[in-house]
């Protein structure tokens, strides 16, 4: 298969012009979702019965765990307290 | 119709990322996308934000299902990767955890891609890319092997 070099030398330009600030918000949005979802998994809730206990909405769950939301003090608070696992140890 | 081949333009030991390139074009779909964001000050920042997501994927844990939106039709692998803040919206074929098409993508102004008729094409040529994918898989002509798709080399394909 042919590979473009083109289209990756410009993807890694892109990648190494980021700010870092923006590397930061990717690398943490995907990380705290990847650790809700890691947590549901464990302690085997469904996206539906953690919605209920958050007091939010399965879709609201469902953009959590999908990586890049910006998620607010105030909701990690609450997911923090939910799943008894602390998602921003500072 | 138009013939296209597949390109590779990221290999990882945990995925593999793709892209489209019709015939007769210098620019492959995936740079045309990525070129779109760069020259526009306002959607800079958010492909910064996409391709930086998917480059932790190709490092880390791969194209999972749960960081892609499914855009085309139900039984179809169209997907977006969607950055919730912005709309701007990358389209691909999401094959496996590890096998990922990108193709082109833009601003979204509509709703949904559907009322949008340049975003509208970009789906529909992987949707119609998805078929002709099936259908080789179906006869064994091509897999999906790891990170990689097998007996692609330089097919020819008519989106």
């Amino acid at each position: 298969m042919k590979h473009s070099n083109a289209t990756e030398l410009l993807f890694n330009q892109v990648i190494n012009e980021t700010p870092p600030e923006i590397k930061q918000e990717v690398e943490w949005s995907y990380s705290i979702a990847d650790k809700i979802y890691e947590a549901l998994r464990r302690k085997g809730l469904s996206q539906k019965e953690f919605a209920r206990l958050v007091g939010t909405s399965e879709a609201a769950v469902s953009k959590w765990i999908g990586g890049g939301h910006n998620f607010t003090i105030s909701t990690l608070a609450k997911i923090s307290s939910v799943l008894g696992v602390d998602m921003i140890k500072v | 119709m138009a013939k296209a081949t597949i390109q590779s333009v990221k290999q990882t030991e945990t995925a593999g990322l793709f892209t489209i390139c019709f015939e007769g074009e210098s620019y492959t779909e995936f740079q045309k996308f990525i070129m779109k964001g760069n020259e526009n000050a306002t959607l800079k920042p958010d492909l910064q934000k996409i391709l930086n997501a998917l480059q932790r994927m190709l490092n880390a844990v791969g194209f999972l299902e749960r960081y892609f939106r499914p855009e085309g039709k139900m039984r179809d692998r169209v997907a977006a990767l969607p950055i919730e803040t912005s709309k701007l919206r990358l389209y691909c074929l999401r094959l496996s955890d590890s096998v990922l098409i990108v193709g082109n993508g833009g601003e979204k102004s509509s709703k949904t891609y559907n009322e949008d008729s340049v975003l509208n094409g970009y789906v529909v040529n992987l949707q119609k890319l998805d078929e002709i994918l099936r259908q080789a898989e179906k006869k064994g002509t091509i897999q999906i092997e790891e990170t990689t798709i097998e007996g692609v080399d330089d097919k020819t394909f008519e989106i």
